[in-house]
């Protein structure tokens, strides 16, 4: 796997016209197209969004805790990997954010407020701030920082299934899940149905075209972290203050220390 | 407020989200490439996050 980039330069551009095409025809399905529900009316029209919002939530935080653990298992052990654990979870916390504002704007017409203290809407806040704290964690340097953050992601990740199931396991304000019965049989009318599936693609497509982008953001800082911290080294050593071993154990350092490659 | 106020406040918001956050990573690239030898940048100069 290239270090640089997760996707070719010509692929990433289809993906990021692919991905703005579909969020375009979503709008036009999602706000025309498909037909207003028989009880909330027009509000439900918020579900094309609320919904792939909180699936790619999902999707960004299984990536991140995939790449974590991939990191952490010594024969996978990779920079690449805990550059695409940092890139999906910030993905995923702008996700989770638009999923919490979304669901309260739903909520103030359906339910007549805008936030409950309910067992699904509570689990996802924490997700929130679960992951705001591990992107904080990512930028505190030191040796090991890959590791902690990799172990921390994982433990974080226990809040998603959590999340999925808080509406089975409590009774709550927020509904069950009413696309899918048990047997996986749609509920919903057709071309709402296929309106909601569209928003997922669409949401998936954004969300591999930016974790490329983000992964070669990722890539640059730690280049530049590295030649910050070699030139701070040179620049300590040069102005005489000792040998170097003092000076250096005296810096910050940028805790993107060099990995063993697999 | 109306249920399309609502719905329109939710598709608005969200468009502005996801082109900010388009444009943070954009504007986050661009600063980092700055900082970059040309010699040693992964990304090739001139490339920019636009899809």
């Amino acid at each position: 796997m290239r270090e640089d980039a997760l996707l070719n330069r010509r692929v990433a551009t289809v993906l990021g016209w692919s991905a703005l095409a579909s969020l375009a025809v979503l709008a036009v399905l999602g706000l025309w197209v498909a037909p207003p529900d028989a009880v909330q009316r027009d509000a439900q029209r918020l579900m094309y969004l609320h919904v792939p919002a909180a699936w790619l939530a999902y999707l960004a935080f299984g990536v991140t805790a995939l790449g974590s653990a991939l990191y952490l298992w010594r024969r996978t052990r990779s920079p690449v990997w805990d550059r695409i654990a940092g890139a999906s979870a910030e993905i995923g916390v702008v996700f989770t954010a638009l999923t919490l504002v979304l669901g309260s704007l739903w909520g103030r017409p359906v339910w007549g407020i805008w936030w409950a203290w309910d067992a699904r809407l509570v689990t996802t806040a924490v997700l929130f701030f679960l992951y705001v704290g591990y992107l904080a964690l990512r930028r505190i340097p030191g040796p090991g920082r890959a590791t902690r953050c990799a172990i921390a992601a994982l433990i974080a990740f226990v809040d998603v299934p959590i999340v999925h199931f808080s509406v089975d396991w409590w009774r709550t304000l927020h509904q069950e899940g009413t696309v899918f019965n048990e047997e996986l049989k749609a509920q919903i009318h057709g071309t709402m149905a296929f309106t909601l599936f569209w928003g997922v693609l669409a949401f998936t497509l954004a969300y591999v075209y930016l974790l490329d982008r983000r992964y070669r953001l990722e890539a640059l800082e730690e280049g530049r972290d590295e030649r910050e911290l070699e030139q701070a080294i040179a620049e300590r050593v040069a102005s005489g203050d000792g040998d170097g071993s003092g000076g250096a154990g005296s810096l910050v350092d940028s805790g993107r220390t060099p990995v063993r490659q697999p | 407020m109306t249920d399309a106020g609502y719905v329109i406040t939710g598709w608005v918001l969200t468009a502005v989200v996801l082109a900010g956050y388009w444009a943070s990573i954009a504007r986050r690239t661009r600063r980092a490439r700055r900082s970059v030898p040309p010699a040693q940048s992964p990304v090739r100069p001139g490339e920019s996050p636009r899809p």
